[in-house]
């Protein structure tokens, strides 16, 4: 029976390196809060000038039953066009959790971790997620995979974004 | 898709629930078989213990939704990493085998 995996993202304060809130999501959106699933509220707010950011969404993946075995070599990815006009998505891993902070309603702060144009990461060259679990453990798996929006004024206003396409894998022995 | 190890003492050890491949003892194991139900998708012989079998399930998630499994199966050996990419419906070498080894397969 393979384990049963789960994304969690991780809001709050920081305790011990991980989130304070972890909670189960399947497609994550971007908003200028630290909440999961926050809908439209608190959408990216398009900027006059420069770069608005949305807050930093913290996910990695979750063993909620414990594998027969071990579970490994976890990947992230993307199809390669990941991003939307005026709307470009940056990723980075940490193995520390650190909230993430901004003007709620407004911009995040530019993050540190994710620095890395998300696009760059295909399924052909996909960022390594360090981390990996045994039997009979249960609990989190991997490191953190950090992605940010930045936000230009090329972007429009007023409208939802497409979903784009991020992907996972993960081996189990 | 589920997987039997035949041992060199003619003993057999079929995958049930609950049961990892890192349960297989290498160092006995004679011939390792992929099954689709009765059918082999792939065999593969361990003639001695240099070989170390690997074997993973590999699980892609896109948008937080299971897109399938692809089975890894193949050794460790002397040689290096070997492996193969085993669907119910196809079987092709792995060019570039990627896996973290587990301690048994070393």
């Amino acid at each position: 029976v393979p384990a049963t995996i789960a994304f969690r993202h991780g809001t709050g304060a920081a305790s011990a390196g991980l989130a304070t809130t972890n909670t189960a999501f399947t497609n994550a959106r971007l908003c200028t809060s630290d909440t999961t699933n926050a809908g439209t509220l608190n959408p990216l707010i398009v900027p006059t000038a420069g770069t608005n950011y949305s807050y930093e969404q913290w996910h990695y993946l979750n063993a909620d039953t414990t594998p027969t075995g071990t579970v490994n070599n976890v990947k992230w990815y993307t199809d390669g066009s990941v991003g939307w006009t005026g709307v470009t998505l940056y990723v980075g891993v940490s193995s520390t959790y650190v909230q993430a902070t901004g003007t709620p309603g407004n911009t995040g702060t530019l993050s540190t971790v994710a620095t890395t144009n998300a696009g760059t990461y295909t399924q052909a060259s996909p960022l390594t997620v360090s981390g990996s679990i045994s039997n009979p453990n249960t609990g989190k798996i991997t490191q953190f995979v950090v992605v940010q929006g930045r936000i230009t004024s090329s972007a429009t206003s007023s409208t939802t974004l497409a979903t784009e396409t991020i992907s996972w894998r993960y081996d189990e022995t | 898709m589920w997987w039997r190890a035949v041992y060199r003492d003619g003993s057999v050890l079929d995958e049930v629930a609950g049961l990892s491949s890192e349960s297989i003892d290498r160092s006995q194991l004679k011939r390792f078989e992929l099954r689709s139900g009765a059918l082999d998708v792939l065999a593969l012989e361990f003639p001695d213990s240099d070989k170390k079998l690997v074997f993973r399930r590999r699980t892609e998630f896109r948008n937080g939704l299971p897109t399938g499994v692809v089975c890894l199966v193949g050794w460790n050996g002397p040689d290096g990493l070997h492996l193969w990419r085993c669907t119910e419906d196809d079987v092709i070498p792995d060019p570039f085998p990627e896996v973290q080894l587990v301690p048994c397969e070393v």
